[in-house]
């Protein structure tokens, strides 16, 4: 695949968060794996951001 | 768990480096030396002068501050610059990003204020002063200095990247960033206990 189609991929252009969404899943692993406890409230402004911009459907001609 | 943390962060941060060079080439590598050093700069005095926070003894060390709280803020702002872009549709870049752009931005930082400061404390990796006033582990002068560290750099350097040669760029950016790193270091720690928070 050519930079140019990779940059025009959405799920390359939204690939950060992505990888900060595998964080807050890896995060919760490691609450209740070592510690024994969920921070699951403190997560939920992160989780409904990130679900708004993967749920949003590209504006017409938009890059 | 501390070095585990440390070089995991590390990964995400040069995958984000790597994202950003794709996406916006040469000034994807600038904009995250400049929150490279503008988070060097930062933390080195949180360190140096005492304020707001310390650090447990950790691995990775970028001058006397760990290298992970010198990176944090290039990879949330740059996570903050690719939700606001994918929510309103504006493309961040060589001009001085819209208010709208920033309110985003700055709700996005809050949030990862949420997600980061109770998972660090429940680690025992940062340890925010003595008394200091939080919901949740979320201590509240984060939901400030969170935010309004990408509500004042955005602008800086989306103006910086409109200067029309590349000398005149750097020195719009390189001459303010310490400003900012110090500026806002200090502003905060001065709000804090102005607040009693």
């Amino acid at each position: 695949m050519s930079l140019d189609r990779l940059r025009a991929s959405r799920a390359f252009a939204l690939l950060p968060l992505l990888l900060l969404a595998g964080m807050v899943a890896l995060g919760l692993f490691i609450e209740a794996a070592r510690y024994r406890t969920l921070l699951w409230e403190t997560k939920i402004p992160l989780a409904l951001l990130l679900l708004l911009a993967f749920l949003r459907k590209r504006a017409p001609g938009e890059g | 768990m501390h070095l585990f943390i440390e070089l995991l962060t590390l990964i995400f941060f040069l995958g984000f480096v790597a994202h950003a060079v794709a996406m916006r080439g040469r000034a994807g590598a600038g904009f995250f030396a400049a929150m490279l050093l503008l988070g060097f700069l930062r933390e080195n005095l949180v360190i140096l002068r005492d304020i707001l926070y310390g650090f447990s003894p950790l691995h990775l060390l970028l001058g006397r501050a760990p290298l992970i709280a010198s990176i944090i803020w290039g990879y949330s702002i740059y996570a903050a610059v690719v939700w606001a872009e994918a929510v309103s549709g504006e493309r961040f870049g060589s001009r001085r990003p819209s208010g709208r752009f920033l309110g985003l931005a700055a709700l996005f930082m809050i949030a990862l204020a949420c997600f980061y400061e109770p998972f660090l404390k429940l680690i025992d990796m940062a340890r925010w002063q003595e008394g200091t006033r939080s919901t949740l582990d979320v201590p509240w002068i984060t939901w400030i200095g969170y935010p309004t560290m990408a509500v004042l750099f955005l602008p800086l350097w989306g103006w910086a990247m409109g200067m029309d040669s590349r000398a005149k760029r750097l020195a719009a950016l390189l001459i303010p960033l310490p400003f900012l790193a110090f500026g806002h270091a200090l502003a905060l720690q001065a709000l804090k206990s102005a607040l009693g928070w």
